[in-house]
């Protein structure tokens, strides 16, 4: 079989092929697509990606100041503890 | 007219009912039409279509406008298959739709010709092509397959798959040397 002859075989298979034909949408699956938006607010899926971004956003905030709030807690701590030695240590000298 | 003139994307964006159905009347057929031939089954192809426009409907938000609507949307279609396909890899890749196919495109084959040993002929033929075509690399696959269902053309395989033209008539043409080297015992078993 020639080269064009088995092209044209592969050709004449793939045309009558009824996957390859166009075919009108059915209507139940016309309706079903519809239906989509409102199958998925009764789920209460639909979220922006707006509303998602300011979310995110808003914890990575709530993270930051709570870790910068214990930051300065643990220096305050340190410092304090820094004082009390040296009030501690100093108090005797003062004494003698 | 474009369909930009058609559809009103911020309107989509909002979530606007009425715009999404428009949307459906101007690109589900195709869809699901595309969906069919690259599956060959008609129940997939039905339920491949509403996880394609779920999609749409739930990202449209990241639609930036630098393709064609249209385009997006069968890249999200291509996308859904392959997943699909890869989903299914327990069994050998491509090589289920093989058996998918064969019920539904014998019946189909067989009701529109109207002798019974030609019937018999063009399964046996549909049968044997459909199985070299699943075995094509996922590209080719795709070019191939997409190139054979009416209506889309290789300006849009290129845009889907993301190639130029000139890369989709090559993969095109790589596909049918590899179909022709496939069948090449077929050929020789019936003489032709």
């Amino acid at each position: 079989m020639s080269m064009d002859k088995k092209e044209h075989w592969i050709d004449e298979v793939m045309e009558r092929d009824p996957f390859n034909k166009t075919r009108s949408l059915p209507t139940r699956l016309r309706s079903q697509l519809v239906n989509i938006p409102n199958q998925l607010e009764e789920k209460g899926v639909t979220v922006s990606f707006t509303q998602v971004w300011i979310a995110a956003a808003g914890i990575a905030l709530l993270i930051s100041i709570n870790v910068f709030a214990v930051h300065k807690k643990q220096g305050n701590v340190r410092t304090d503890v820094d004082n009390s030695l040296y009030t501690a240590y100093f108090s005797t000298y003062n004494a003698i | 007219m474009s369909q930009l003139e058609h559809i009103d994307i911020e309107r989509l964006k909002s979530g606007d009912h009425h715009e999404f159905s428009l949307l459906i009347d101007l690109h589900a057929e195709k869809v699901y039409n595309m969906l069919r031939g690259l599956l060959r089954n008609e129940n997939e192809a039905e339920d491949l279509t509403q996880e394609v426009f779920t999609t749409v409907f739930l990202t449209i938000s990241q639609f930036k406008g630098d393709a064609k609507l249209s385009t997006w949307i069968y890249r999200i279609s291509v996308n859904k298959f392959k997943e699909h396909v890869r989903n299914r890899s327990r069994k050998k890749r491509f090589g289920f739709l093989h058996s998918l196919d064969s019920v539904n495109a014998s019946e189909s084959l067989i009701s529109n010709t109207p002798n019974p040993e030609g019937e018999l002929e063009n399964k046996e033929r549909s049968e044997i092509l459909i199985a070299a075509i699943n075995q094509l690399p996922e590209k080719q696959f795709l070019a191939f397959t997409m190139h054979k269902i009416e209506g889309v053309s290789q300006q849009e395989i290129g845009s889907i798959l993301n190639v130029s033209i000139t890369a989709v008539e090559s993969l095109i043409f790589r596909a049918r040397k590899s179909l022709k080297q496939k069948l090449q015992g077929y050929y020789e078993e019936n003489e032709l």
